[in-house]
């Protein structure tokens, strides 16, 4: 029983103690890291998470690794730069790579002393590699995204927190172990050259080519960004 | 024709007279682009001239120098929009008249500078440059059929591009201005490029600069 109350009293003065620290860390941390959104601030980040495809009939999803560096060119706005990696599924041995080299704009926010959410667009080149499938396959494509999460101050500078990336890219064509549109069709570089030729012209139409061409790659990453 | 050019002259008098911009540093905008595509090149030979529409985001770097982002989208019909053509069903092999729709759109989405050159008063001249994502889409559909098709569907592909041009705008109060942009835009292809300009009206929003 005494255990018991000296357990409580613990307790009690642990709490205490925390809420009357609570708001003098709570504005200490707002004040150092309200000024890392200024501009001039400079932040490099590393991610780790998960990623895959979105679609019906697509490999469960694996993980994905990320770097990068953004730059405040006006408060609480930045430009970055990102690399990511991401095993996006496999089936059996086959396995899915993408690359991402890309770059972002992002407008940054905050919420009381704790929370920075962010929300932004950005572009570049992904490179695709279906790997192990039989029918190995590698290439770039331009790719575009919407990325947003939200981060909290766990040190003077550091942050810790969540990073959502939706991005749509060119669906690869079909391939032994992954599902896409057949690789025998006339695409748009064909359709580009081909149309021109009024001999070829009268020939060429498509008949139930509904089928996307177009993948949306999910990745959610825990991210943690250094601010100097 | 020589009052033509005393018009020009005069108009280019009053333009150096009058003063120099305010400093317009700091100042953010969103520029709403609507206007007409002409294709060029290969390209004039697949498709029509279209229409474009665009959003863009800019922010006033320097006096002279303003970055942004910027997305825009342009259509245009096929050069085999609207015909008719006889062709087999290959569900059924049976023949079908159809009156075809075809169509290129292209979205694109980029990052963009302008160079603000001989700024005058509430005139502002420019030259722009900018590179970005292109998404080259054709669209084959069936306006009219004399019996079931299943003709349609669509390619399409990422590209990257560029663009480049010159425009105006004229600020007409606060950070609300009007404006004319013409743009010249290329993307790559595989075996050929796609290549076309537009021109546009713009109407520009913003709180105004420093």
């Amino acid at each position: 029983m005494n255990g018991y109350r000296m357990r409580c009293a613990a307790a009690l003065m642990a709490v205490a103690l925390a809420c009357a620290a609570a708001p003098a860390c709570a504005a200490g941390s707002a004040d150092a890291t309200g000024g890392l959104l200024k501009r001039g601030s400079q932040w490099m980040s590393a991610r780790a998470g998960y990623a895959k495809v979105a679609g019906d009939v697509v490999p469960d999803g694996m993980i994905g690794l990320g770097f990068g560096y953004r730059r405040f060119v006006l408060d609480k706005w930045s430009v970055g730069g990102f690399v990511h990696y991401d095993l996006l599924g496999r089936f059996a041995g086959a396995a899915d790579i993408e690359v991402p080299f890309t770059f972002e704009v992002v407008r940054h926010s905050r919420w009381g002393a704790a929370v920075f959410p962010y929300v932004g667009v950005g572009a570049g080149a992904f490179y695709r590699k279906y790997y192990r499938t039989g029918a190995d396959a590698s290439s770039f494509t331009p790719g575009r995204y919407l990325t947003f999460g939200a981060q909290t101050p766990i040190s003077t500078r550091g942050f810790l927190g969540l990073d959502v990336r939706m991005a749509i890219v060119d669906k690869p064509d079909h391939n032994p172990s992954f599902i896409g549109p057949a690789g025998d069709r006339p695409k748009v570089d064909d359709l580009l050259v081909e149309l021109r030729d009024e001999s070829i012209r009268e020939s060429l139409f498509m008949f139930g080519n509904d089928v996307a061409k177009t993948q949306t790659h999910w990745s959610v990453k825990i991210d943690y960004s250094i601010a100097y | 024709m020589w009052m033509r050019w005393v018009m020009v002259a005069g108009a280019l008098l009053l333009l150096c007279a009058a003063p120099t911009a305010a400093l317009a540093v700091a100042e953010s905008m969103v520029t709403v682009t609507l206007g007409s595509e002409t294709p060029n090149g290969p390209f004039a030979d697949i498709a029509n001239s279209g229409v474009m529409a665009g959003l863009n985001g800019s922010y006033r770097v320097t006096r002279w120098l303003e970055t942004g982002v910027d997305l825009a989208y342009f259509n245009s019909a096929g050069i085999r929009d609207g015909q008719s053509y006889v062709l087999i069903e290959p569900t059924t092999d049976d023949y079908v008249e159809v009156m075809l729709a075809e169509k290129w759109t292209v979205t694109e989405f980029g990052l963009f500078a302008r160079a603000f050159v001989f700024e005058r008063g509430k005139l502002g001249s420019f030259l722009r440059a900018g590179a970005g994502t292109y998404t080259v889409r054709m669209t084959q559909d069936v306006a009219a059929a004399s019996a079931t098709t299943t003709l349609g569907g669509n390619e399409q592909a990422g590209k990257f591009g560029f663009s480049a041009g010159l425009g105006a705008r004229y600020r007409i109060g606060g950070g609300t201005s009007l404006g004319i942009e013409a743009l010249f835009h290329h993307i790559f292809a595989r075996d050929t490029d796609v290549s076309f300009t537009t021109v546009g009206a713009t109407l520009g929003f913003g709180p105004g600069g420093k």
